[in-house]
């Protein structure tokens, strides 16, 4: 074999394992393509208003208490779309690396619907109830504090309904009970850390 | 004239008088028991014979319905027919005819059918084998029947009495002897009871009589029963104060002797059955719960809790019904309607978490009401009317998980079957980190928070009464 038939089988091996490693770069892309889709949070149109205060309610898994938390957020003038802005502020706490209290990547609201008298129906995205970690403690936290801020902002509102893409469903994730309104001025209140 | 009237209402009020002392005159009843269920049945009287509804015999066993066809009650069972005729001695059930012994009654709006045919009627309808004691009103189904021995123990003196099946007595206790009523159970007559020759336990004899079974122990102190073995086993012994100074059996009834005057006997005893608590290991089956680590589900956890709390408070004499006893699955609504067919005293929903290493203990998020006498309970929501009972059974158990440095928090929840539930109920749920969620397998760790779960339950009615004296 001459030297020149040496050097173009390693340059041809060469090519062969460098197109290896792209082909596996490219397989592995393609393998994290549908993920990312999953994560894709539904965008929201720009929210337009003046910047105001808003109180959340946020839980906390280690003390299992809702703490009180002034935030400075645009609000649109429509009442629903301001309490679905709320609850996406507090929402995005939640989906923070190093939250307390943390929900699965694309739980989202949806929708609120603020009916007469006093009650507020809230329509969350699949991936808010799918991924949502199963537990009475973890699970009445996450409905407590979506009904306590709605309550603490959006004057009038005691009853609140979750939905998850539009439907009614028993519970959140085994436990807290989603057939039901939860009234937030009915028996004993969460513990609230101040 | 006058006189007479004045004799004529002496006489009544007489008669009135004495009608008032006469003990209330007890209900009659027949008692089904078959593989599915056991139930009682009003008897009635009519022409000096026994008579029961056909429907009220027929309903608790399955689909049954009855309808008028000129004189004929046709009457559907499952998917077998019947027709009686009132005045008839014959019926056709099932496509046979059957003799009953006495005619068919219509009463109202329903046929009676005498008391002596109800083997032969429910036999034929149901497809399986009857025996009828009918002096007792008893009436077994297929091949039901639990089978109880008794051995006696020197020491202590002590009746050890083994049942093929769970048992949950009635229990009464009187001078000189303790009666054990089974009313839902079908107990059968022993082959025989051992001759007891203890000077504490002195006899015991069995009887069957108005659609129940009665054990009866009769002792020369005051006795106790102690249930274990998952209500298998009861143990007949001495209340522990008096133990020592149990006394010589009854003397055999004979002319009275002379005797210096004796404290009057304390009154019966009222027939008191024992507290009965649900335990809800929650999830089960499919319904995995939450996953706390690698093969190990929350219903897994939640099953081991129960097993070991029910044995902590059957040592406190607490009659215990766990909702499942194995990886059975159980929808919410069934929970509820299981737990309120028992009429516990205490619901415990069991769940097991992973957050923080704590026990949390939840009570209905319902709003406070007063029941109306006489109201429905609404489904969604029978909790409400028992948050004060439920709030105190939360409390006692607090109390006691503080008193063992456990720490413990309270918080309402919105989750069923809590909120369907007539009775004190609560949920705990045991929660650890996620790196130390093996713990909660722990017997140690289980045995210590079981034992003061099952104190708390058994001190709440004392600490609920305090509660209400101090408002």
């Amino acid at each position: 074999m001459t030297r020149r038939v040496k050097i173009a089988l390693v340059v041809l091996l060469a090519a062969i394992v460098a197109m290896g490693l792209y082909a596996f770069r490219l397989k592995r892309q393609a393998e994290k393509m549908p993920m990312r889709a999953a994560d894709n949070r539904p965008i929201a149109p720009p929210v337009a208003g003046p910047t105001e205060h808003v109180t959340l309610y946020v839980a906390d898994d280690n003390d299992g208490a809702l703490h009180k938390r002034d935030a400075s957020i645009a609000l649109p003038a429509d009442p629903s779309q301001r309490a679905r802005q709320i609850l996406r502020a507090l929402l995005a706490d939640y989906l923070e690396k190093d939250s307390p209290h943390p929900l699965a990547p694309g739980a989202d609201v949806k929708d609120v619907f603020l009916l007469k008298p006093n009650l507020a129906v809230v329509d969350t995205t699949a991936a808010f109830a799918e991924g949502h970690r199963s537990g009475i403690l973890v699970e009445e936290l996450t409905v407590v504090s979506i009904a306590q801020t709605l309550a603490a902002n959006i004057p009038g509102v005691t009853r609140v309904k979750i939905l998850v893409e539009g439907k009614e469903r028993d519970t959140l994730a085994g436990h807290a009970d989603l057939s039901d309104f939860y009234d937030t001025a009915a028996g004993d209140p969460w513990p609230v850390a101040q | 004239m006058i006189v007479e009237t004045q004799v004529k209402l002496r006489l009544i009020a007489l008669i009135a008088f004495l009608a008032l002392l006469l003990p209330a005159q007890q209900e009659k009843l027949l008692t089904v028991y078959s593989p599915q269920v056991s139930y009682s049945v009003a008897v009635v009287e009519r022409d000096g014979r026994e008579y029961v509804g056909v429907l009220d015999l027929l309903q608790p066993l399955g689909a049954a319905s009855a309808r008028q066809d000129g004189d004929t009650w046709k009457v559907r069972f499952n998917s077998a027919e019947a027709e009686f005729k009132p005045g008839k001695q014959k019926a056709k059930v099932g496509g046979k005819t059957v003799k009953l012994g006495a005619p068919v009654l219509q009463d109202k709006q329903r046929a009676l059918i005498p008391l002596a045919s109800v083997a032969p009627v429910l036999s034929q309808l149901s497809a399986m084998p009857a025996a009828f004691h009918e002096g007792a009103r008893r009436l077994f189904l297929g091949n039901v029947g639990t089978q109880f021995s008794a051995e006696l123990e020197k020491t202590p003196p002590k009746l050890v009495l083994r049942f093929t099946a769970p048992v949950n007595p009635t229990i009464a206790t009187e001078p000189g002897r303790l009666r054990m009523i089974f009313t839902r159970e079908p107990l059968l007559a022993p082959a025989s009871l051992p001759a007891l020759d203890d000077k504490l336990i002195t006899g015991a004899s069995f009887a069957e009589r108005n659609g129940a079974a009665e054990l009866t122990i009769a002792a020369g102190a005051p006795l106790m029963a102690t249930f274990s073995d998952e209500g298998r086993t009861i143990t007949i012994s001495a209340v522990p104060a008096l133990r020592a100074q149990a006394a010589p059996p009854p003397a055999v009834p004979g002319p009275p002797a002379v005797a210096p005057p004796a404290p009057a006997a304390p009154a019966p005893a009222p027939l008191r059955p024992r507290p009965v608590v649900v335990i809800d290991p929650a999830h089960g089956g499919d319904d995995r719960g939450a996953i706390l680590a690698d093969n190990l589900a929350e219903k897994d956890v939640t099953l081991a809790w129960a097993r070991r709390l029910r044995a902590a408070l059957e040592r406190h004499g607490i009659a215990v019904i766990l909702l499942r006893d194995s990886d059975a699955a159980l929808t919410s609504d069934e929970r509820a309607a299981l737990a309120n067919a028992a009429h516990p005293a205490a619901f415990i929903s069991l769940h097991a978490g992973a957050a923080s290493r704590a026990v949390r203990i939840y009570t209905a998020h319902l709003p406070d009401t007063t029941r109306k006498p006489g109201a429905f309970l609404p489904w969604d929501t029978a909790q409400a009317s028992f948050l004060d009972s439920s709030r105190s059974l939360a409390g006692s158990i607090a109390e006691e998980l503080s008193k063992r440095n456990l720490p413990v928090s309270a918080a309402p929840v919105l989750m069923r079957p809590l909120n369907n539930l007539a009775a004190a109920a609560i949920a705990v749920e045991v929660t650890a980190t996620a790196a130390e969620v093996l713990a909660l397998l722990a017997p140690e760790y289980q045995q210590s928070i079981c034992a003061a779960l099952a104190d708390g339950i058994a001190a709440t009615p004392a600490r609920h009464a305090a509660a209400v004296e101090s408002h």
